[in-house]
């Protein structure tokens, strides 16, 4: 992914992901002695909740690609990176197998999402019309998020995506 | 023709992953479903902390960082 982010020019975002892997190998090398918190991070719904809708009103509001919108996503970034490192203990109650079919299917299917978007980009980048000819999810979306209405619907399902993904509403 | 191509590939994928989900919702001891799934596999630090990394960068791309 960070090779793959270099290569295309999103110097910032192979940094990122580099950056992330190598703590994340330093951190399973020395069996998790990486600690970023002495304790996990808890806060009551209604807290979660007004925090969540206040950015959620601030990715809104702030002008697209502006300064406004990378401290946004540098705080988010910082935040759901304390939230995520802490361990996640209960797993789920599922038969082993449906589990790891589960995972070889969805695998398979985002693996296949990965490289239909990767060979739609790689072709993209042979001439300006070939950008229209084979247009990736980023150039597909990009009119969508560019309005507000459709920025708004983005904005609420990637930070409700956010938010099921951590379990803050399942901690103690 | 090819921009159709490209796009209905996206939306076939889009259509398997749908299709899974409601299979595994019908059938859950077969197939977990999706939430289930993650719920496991995020127990480990490495996956938990990469999916939310891939889900933080959905973000960044679309809200921060210009379309490359």
């Amino acid at each position: 992914m960070a090779g793959f982010q270099l290569w295309r020019g999103a110097w910032v975002d192979g940094v990122v992901f580099g950056l992330l892997v190598a703590v994340l190998v330093v951190d399973n090398q020395t069996d998790g002695r990486i600690h970023l918190l002495s304790r996990p991070l808890t806060a009551p719904r209604w807290v979660i909740l007004a925090i969540t809708a206040g950015l959620g009103v601030f990715l809104v509001v702030a002008p697209r690609h502006s300064w406004l919108d990378l401290l946004g996503m540098v705080l988010i970034g910082i935040t759901v990176l304390l939230l995520a490192w802490v361990p996640d203990p209960v797993g789920a109650a599922r038969p082993p197998k449906a589990i790891r079919r589960s995972l070889v299917l969805w695998s398979v299917l985002g693996v296949t999402l990965c490289l239909w978007e990767a060979g739609a980009f790689i072709l993209s980048t042979r001439s300006t019309a070939a950008l229209q000819e084979y247009p990736t999810v980023s150039i597909l979306l990009d009119p969508f998020v560019d309005s507000p209405i459709g920025r708004a619907i983005v904005v609420v399902l990637w930070l409700f995506g956010g938010l099921g993904l951590l379990r803050v509403w399942s901690r103690p | 023709m090819t921009r159709l191509v490209v796009i209905s590939g996206y939306l076939v994928i889009l259509g398997a992953m749908i299709a899974l989900e409601a299979y595994s919702r019908s059938k859950p001891d077969r197939v977990a479903p999706l939430d289930e799934m993650l719920t496991e596999v995020m127990t480990s630090r490495i996956v938990r902390v990469g999916i939310i990394a891939g889900w933080w960068w959905f973000g960044w791309h679309f809200f921060f960082a210009p379309t490359v």
